[in-house]
C-alpha cells in the first residue's frame, strides 16, 4: 500500500519549470530511485517533499495525511528524514552529537526536568545516546568507539556520507530520502553503499527513495526506477525497462540527428 | 625542565600506551593526546591540573572567590598589594560577578543559538527600569513591591519581551538580526532618555516616565525573607550564589536536547530544521532566557547601584558585554567568566600603581614562558638580562658618576623599588623615559624579526628598555596606562587566539 502519494506536483521558478505535473508513489517497504540528467528537478523533488520549499500546486501525502504547506521539522516528524546532496552536517559538533541531535523531534524532556536533571530526564538521555549508538553500529565499526567524540570535521568523506544517514536513521522515520548517496565514492565504496541500502530496507525496515547517478547503485538496489527530465517523468518501471526506454536514452545521451 | 626533544626516527614498534600499534586508526586518533602532554616541572603541573576533574577545577575557583573579600582583608595582604583597605576589591569583584552573569546570558543567545543579538543590554535596562518602578517612590508616592515578588514578576516579564522580539524578527538571519536587535536596544536607550513628558489624554497631563537622563533614584535593597541586602560585600556574596545558580541551569541546558538543538541550529539552521528540530521555537526560547538571565542580574544591579540610568544601559554596555564573550570564548561558559574577569578586573586593577606594576611584570614573564617555554634558555635570558642591567650600572658608575640619580619616579611597592635600584635612572627621567617608550617598542619588533642568537641580546636589551620605561613614565599615570594596557592586551589576545581564551576553533567549511 502507498506510503507516499504525489500527485501533479508543480513547481516553477519565474518562467522554468522545475517540476512539471509530476505523479507518483512509493509503497511502503519499496526501493525507489529516482534518475535523470542534471537539472532535471530531482533535488527540488526531494525539497518539495521536506518542505524546504513550497509546491505551486498538486499535492503530496505521506501515510494520507498532506504535507503541502508543513514546516521541514513538522514533515520530519511525520516520519520522512532525508540526507543532503552536498552533505550538511553538524561539522563542529562530535558524531555522535550530530545523530543525538537528531532525536530531538520523538524526544519530549521539558525545560524543568532539564534543568532539574529528574530521573526521567537521565533515562531519556541514555535512550537517545543509546539510540545514537545503535544508528552508528549500523556502519560496521567505522563510527564507534573512539569516534564517537571526534569532531564531525575530522571525518573522511565517506564516513560523513555514513554519518549523515546515521543521523537521518534518528529522527525514527518510515521514509528515508537519499540524496546522492554514492556520489564521489569509488567502486568498493559503492558496492557499499549498495548492500547498505539494501540492509536498510531488510533490516531496519525503512522504505527508500533514493536520487542516483551512478547506475551500478541503481540497477543494484532498485525495486522500481523512474526517470525525470526537464522536470517531467518520462518513464517508470525496472530497471531494465527504464534504461532502455528510448525517451531516458536521449535525455541522456541525445539523439542521433 | 628541558622540552628539547631529539627526534631520533625508528622503525614502527607496537606503541606502549594502551597496547596500541603505531599508526593505527586509533593510535593516529590519539596523536593529538600526545602531542600535548608537556615535559618538565610547568608541564607536569600543567599535567596535572588538566586530569583533575572539571568539579574540582570548579571548586577551587569558587573557593578562590569566595574566600577573596576576607582574604584581601587581612593586614598582611593589604601591605602587599600596597593598599589601605580592600573596599575597591570587593566592589570590582562584586561588578565582575554581576558582569559574569549577563555576560553568560548572552552567551546562551549568541553563543549556543548562535543570533547575533545586539540589543541584549536593552533586557537588562528594562529590568533595571521595572525595579525602579516596582521598588522606590517614583510611582505615585511609591509601590515598594518585596523583592522576593518583584523579582520573579520581572524576570518573567522580560523573558516575555525576550520571546516578543524574538518574534518580530524571526525570519532574519546574521548581520540582518543584528541590525534590528541594535534597532531595539538602542530605541531603549532613547525612550528612556525621552519619555519625560508623555501626554496622557483622559487625564489631560503629562507624565514624566523615566525622569530622562538622571534616571530614578532611591531604589530598594534586596531583601530576600527578612534578610535586606546592604553593603557591598553582601551584594557580592549574593551575586556569587546567583552566578552559580545560572551556570549550572546554563550548563543543564547545554548537556540536553535543547542544547544540542541549539549548537545544531548555530551549525547549519536549514538542516537542524530538516532533522527534526524546530528552529523558530528554539530560537525563540534562547532569546527568552538569556533575556531572564539578563533581567536576573539587572534587577539585583540596579538595587545594588541603588539607582538607574539610561546610560547605563547603552551601545558602551553593550561592546562591553560582547568584548567578555569573544574574548572568553563565545559558546565556552568557563570561557565567558574569564573574559568577564579579564575584562573588568584587569582595567579596575591597573589603576592602583602597585597593582599595575604587579600584573606588568608578571605579564611580561608570563609572556616570556609562553613565548620560550620553560627551559634553560629562558632562565639564562632572564639571568643574563640581569647581570647585564648591574653591570651598565657598574660602568655607568664608574664612567658617568652624575648620570644615575637615584630619582624616585614613582612610590609604588617593594616590587618598583626594587626594579628602580637595579635601572639607572638619570635626572630628567620623564624626558628620557618618554624615549624608552618608544625605544623599548622598537626593540621588540627588532627581537621579533631577528633570528637567534643576535635575537637573544636585542631581547634583554628589550626587557630593560621596559622596564625603564614602565618605572619612569607608564606606571606613574595609571588613568591612561590602564586603558592602553587593556587595549593592547585584547588585542594581543585576539590575535594569538581569534577564538577567544577557552573557545574551541571552528571549522565552517571542513
Amino acid at each position: 500500500m502507498s506510503l507516499l502519494v504525489v500527485e501533479k506536483l508543480n513547481k516553477h521558478f519565474g518562467g522554468l519549470n522545475v517540476v512539471l505535473n509530476l505523479s507518483f508513489e512509493v509503497n511502503d517497504r519499496e526501493i525507489v530511485s529516482l534518475i535523470g540528467p542534471n537539472g532535471a528537478g530531482k533535488t527540488t523533488v526531494l525539497n518539495l517533499l521536506t518542505g524546504i520549499i513550497p509546491p505551486d500546486s498538486g499535492d503530496m501525502r505521506f501515510d494520507g495525511k498532506t504535507l503541502v504547506g508543513l514546516d521541514p521539522h513538522a514533515i520530519t516528524r511525520l516520519g520522512i528524514a532525508r540526507t543532503f546532496q552536498t552533505l550538511r552536517l553538524f561539522l563542529n559538533m562530535s558524531v555522535i552529537e550530530n545523530v543525538m541531535a537528531a532525536a530531538y523531534s520523538h524526544t519530549h524532556a521539558g525545560l524543568l526536568s532539564i534543568i532539574l536533571r529528574t530521573p526521567g530526564w537521565r533515562r531519556e538521555e541514555a535512550g537517545i545516546r543509546a539510540l545514537a549508538e545503535e544508528k552508528l553500529g549500523f556502519f560496521g565499526e567505522r563510527l564507534l568507539g573512539y569516534r564517537f567524540d571526534q569532531p564531525a570535521y575530522s571525518l573522511s568523506y565517506a564516513n560523513r556520507r555514513r554519518l549523515e544517514i546515521a543521523r537521518a536513521m534518528a529522527t525514527d522515520p518510515k521514509l528515508l530520502l537519499l540524496d546522492e548517496p554514492a556520489a564521489g565514492m569509488n567502486p568498493r565504496e559503492t558496492l557499499e553503499m549498495t548492500e547498505l541500502i539494501g540492509q536498510l530496507r531488510d533490516q531496519a525496515g525503512y522504505t527508500i527513495l533514493f536520487v542516483e547517478h551512478d547506475m551500478n547503485v541503481v540497477g543494484g538496489i532498485s525495486d522500481r526506477v523512474i526517470a525525470l527530465d526537464y522536470g517531467e517523468k518520462i518513464a517508470e518501471g525496472t530497471f531494465e525497462e527504464v534504461t532502455t526506454n528510448e525517451r531516458v536514452v536521449e535525455a541522456y545521451l541525445g539523439r542521433k540527428h | 625542565m628541558s622540552t628539547e626533544r631529539t627526534s631520533e626516527l625508528r622503525p614502527a614498534e607496537p606503541s606502549h600506551e594502551a597496547g596500541l600499534r603505531i599508526g593505527t586508526d586509533e593510535w593516529v586518533a590519539q596523536a593529538e593526546a600526545r602531542r600535548r602532554r608537556r615535559s618538565g616541572a610547568l608541564g607536569k603541573l600543567a599535567d596535572r591540573w588538566a586530569a583533575l576533574p572539571p568539579i574540582a577545577r570548579i571548586g577551587l575557583f569558587a573557593l578562590l572567590l569566595l574566600a577573596a573579600p576576607v582574604v584581601t582583608a587581612a593586614r598582611p595582604v593589604l601591605d602587599l598589594l600596597g593598599i589601605s583597605n580592600n573596599g575597591f576589591i570587593v566592589r570590582i569583584g562584586a561588578t565582575f560577578l554581576a558582569s559574569s552573569i549577563l555576560a553568560v546570558g548572552l552567551n546562551v543567545v549568541v553563543g549556543y543559538a548562535g543570533l547575533l543579538d545586539l540589543g541584549y543590554v536593552a533586557f537588562y535596562g528594562l529590568a533595571g527600569y521595572a525595579y525602579a518602578y516596582l521598588s522606590s517612590d517614583f510611582i505615585n508616592g511609591g509601590v515598594h513591591l518585596p523583592s522576593i515578588l518583584s523579582v520573579p514578576l520581572i524576570i518573567a516579564f522580560t523573558a516575555l519581551m525576550g520571546w516578543f522580539l524574538g518574534s518580530l524578527s524571526i525570519r532574519l538571519y546574521g548581520d540582518y538580526l543584528a541590525i534590528v536587535t541594535l534597532g531595539f536596544g538602542q530605541l531603549f536607550v532613547q525612550l528612556a532618555s525621552t519619555l519625560t513628558r508623555v501626554k496622557v489624554f483622559w487625564l489631560d497631563k503629562t507624565v514624566d516616565l523615566t525622569r530622562g537622563p538622571n534616571g530614578i533614584n532611591n531604589l530598594d535593597n534586596v531583601v530576600l525573607f527578612g534578610y535586606s541586602f546592604r553593603s557591598t560585600l553582601q551584594y557580592y556574596y549574593l551575586f556569587f550564589v546567583m552566578l552559580a545558580v545560572v551556570l549550572v541551569v546554563v550548563h543543564h541546558m547545554n548537556q540536553s536536547r535543547i542544547g544540542r538543538a541549539w549548537r545544531a541550529m548555530r551549525e547549519d539552521d536549514l538542516a537542524a530544521d530538516v532533522m527534526g528540530m524546530p528552529t523558530r521555537r528554539l530560537k525563540l526560547i534562547a532569546f527568552a532566557i538569556g533575556a531572564a538571565i539578563a533581567a536576573l542580574a539587572g534587577t539585583v544591579l540596579a538595587a545594588w547601584q541603588g539607582s538607574v540610568t539610561p546610560g547605563r544601559y547603552d551601545l558602551l554596555a553593550l561592546i562591553d558585554l560582547y568584548a567578555m564573550v569573544v574574548l572568553g570564548g563565545i559558546g565556552s561558559l568557563a570561557g565567558v567568566v574569564l573574559g568577564a574577569f579579564v575584562f573588568t578586573i584587569l582595567p579596575e586593577l591597573l589603576r592602583s600603581v602597585e597593582l599595575a606594576s604587579y600584573l606588568f611584570y608578571l605579564g611580561g614573564l608570563l609572556g616570556l614562558i609562553w613565548w620560550l617555554k620553560p627551559s634553560r634558555r629562558l632562565v639564562v635570558l632572564l639571568a643574563g638580562a640581569f647581570a647585564g642591567g648591574l653591570v651598565f650600572k657598574l660602568l655607568i658608575h664608574w664612567f658617568l658618576p652624575g648620570l644615575d640619580s637615584g630619582a624616585v619616579p614613582s612610590g609604588g611597592s617593594f616590587l618598583n623599588q626594587a626594579v628602580q635600584s637595579w635601572l639607572v635612572i638619570p635626572e630628567k627621567f620623564k624626558a628620557v623615559g618618554n624615549v624608552a617608550i618608544g625605544a623599548a617598542v622598537l626593540m621588540l619588533l627588532v627581537t621579533i624579526l631577528l633570528k637567534p642568537p643576535l635575537r637573544w641580546l636585542t631581547l634583554g636589551l628589550t626587557l630593560y628598555l621596559f622596564a625603564f620605561a614602565w618605572e619612569t613614565r607608564l606606571a606613574t599615570e595609571p588613568s591612561v596606562t590602564r586603558v592602553l594596557i587593556t587595549g593592547v592586551t585584547l588585542i594581543v589576545l585576539m590575535i594569538f587566539r581569534p577564538e577567544g581564551l577557552l573557545g574551541e576553533p571552528r571549522v565552517s567549511v571542513g
